[in-house]
């Protein structure tokens, strides 16, 4: 029988916590989305519409050395998550 | 851009350079700051001329397929301003004399006898390679907000703007109402002309005020973005520092375990104790 282990119990508990949360979050969030979304009528749909249009309007290029950040440092930590199964 | 702001012909090589460019950008014309005044006159006399040949029907086609507002009464170098900031590509629904219109006031070459065709051919052919994608890209989330935003609806018929008749004279006022209805006519044309111009002037402000509450929200959504970016970040941070305890700890309890099994016991040789 494997000895238990406090650290991986910890890591473990951790991706199941995070998971579950991130995922409740989203859920939520699509949820809210589609309410507001699915009105027809009056000035929700007015303000949603305007919504869409102002964030498609977002120009990306003022967030480049963000996402590139963001882009490297997920680089990072996939390599560090491949590097626990050598 | 109307054309009450044409200069004579005489007096055209008298105007200063910005009055000239801006006088060329009203007839269709891209003239470069830069670019020699001789130059400048005679591509706005080129126009001119060109103008002169147009067939004034043929422009209104080109104006009611591409749906620019205009009156029925907008001038030739109205509508050839109007005309040469055209991007379209897909001729459908443009007449021939129309498409002819078109190439002339693109700079395209495109004689009475061209087909169809070798007009349309060398229009398209002006559009660069990233025009082309951009377009594309352009349609492709056109199509999608349309449907999003404006669900699916055809296209109304095209309707030219109100004439402006306020300018009709005294003189035919009285002529068609009598004297007391035709001062009338004009007085209440007057009113009507303030009362507009003051809801124009209202319109302008509201427009003004409806663009700094857009700009606002603009500087909100690039804020709230910027936020949730910098969420992001320190979240793949912080799951990089576990990921480095994790390995650190790993390489450590590795390390441990090897040394442990390559350490020999420590054996209990009997009689140890009792050595002297």
């Amino acid at each position: 029988m494997q000895s238990f282990d406090l650290f991986h119990f910890y890591r473990f508990l951790l991706t199941v916590l995070v998971t579950v949360y991130g995922s409740i979050r989203l859920t939520l969030f699509i949820w809210r989305w589609q309410g507001f979304a699915g009105r027809t009528q009056g000035g929700a749909m007015l303000l949603y519409r305007y919504f869409v249009v102002l964030l498609l309007r977002a120009r990306f290029r003022r967030f480049l050395f963000e996402l590139c950040t963001i882009g490297g440092l997920a680089a990072v930590l996939v390599l560090l998550i491949l590097w626990h199964w050598r | 851009m109307g054309e009450s702001s044409k200069p004579p012909s005489s007096s055209l090589s008298d105007l200063p350079p910005d009055v000239l460019e801006a006088y060329g950008r009203d007839l269709g014309l891209s003239i470069e700051p830069a670019a020699p005044r001789g130059e400048a006159l005679r591509r706005i006399r080129e126009r001119q001329e060109l103008l002169l040949e147009l067939d004034r029907d043929a422009m209104l086609d080109v104006v009611k397929w591409a749906r620019i507002p205009v009156r029925r009464s907008a001038g030739k170098e109205q509508l050839a301003g109007h005309i040469a900031g055209v991007t379209q590509v897909r001729f459908d629904g443009l007449s021939d004399r129309g498409l002819h219109v078109l190439a002339l006031l693109h700079g395209v070459d495109a004689r009475g006898d061209d087909p169809r065709e070798l007009i349309e051919k060398r229009l398209r052919r002006r559009e660069g390679v990233w025009s082309r994608i951009k377009r594309g890209r352009r349609r492709v989330v056109g199509a999608w907000l349309a449907k999003v935003i404006e669900g699916t609806h055809a296209d109304g018929d095209y309707r030219f703007l109100p004439e402006d008749d306020s300018a009709q004279s005294l003189t035919k006022s009285i002529e068609q109402e009598g004297v007391v209805g035709g001062i009338a006519h004009k007085l209440r044309g007057a009113a009507d002309h303030y009362v507009k111009q003051k809801l124009d002037e209202i319109e302008i402000r509201i427009d003004r005020k409806l663009d700094e509450i857009d700009n606002r929200l603009a500087e909100w959504r690039d804020q709230e973005i910027r936020n949730r970016l910098r969420i992001v970040k320190i979240t793949i941070i912080a799951a990089i520092v576990v990921a480095l305890v994790s390995l650190g700890y790993d390489y450590l309890k590795g390390r441990h375990e090897l040394v442990a099994r390559s350490s020999p016991p420590v054996a209990s040789a009997p009689g140890a104790d009792s050595a002297p």
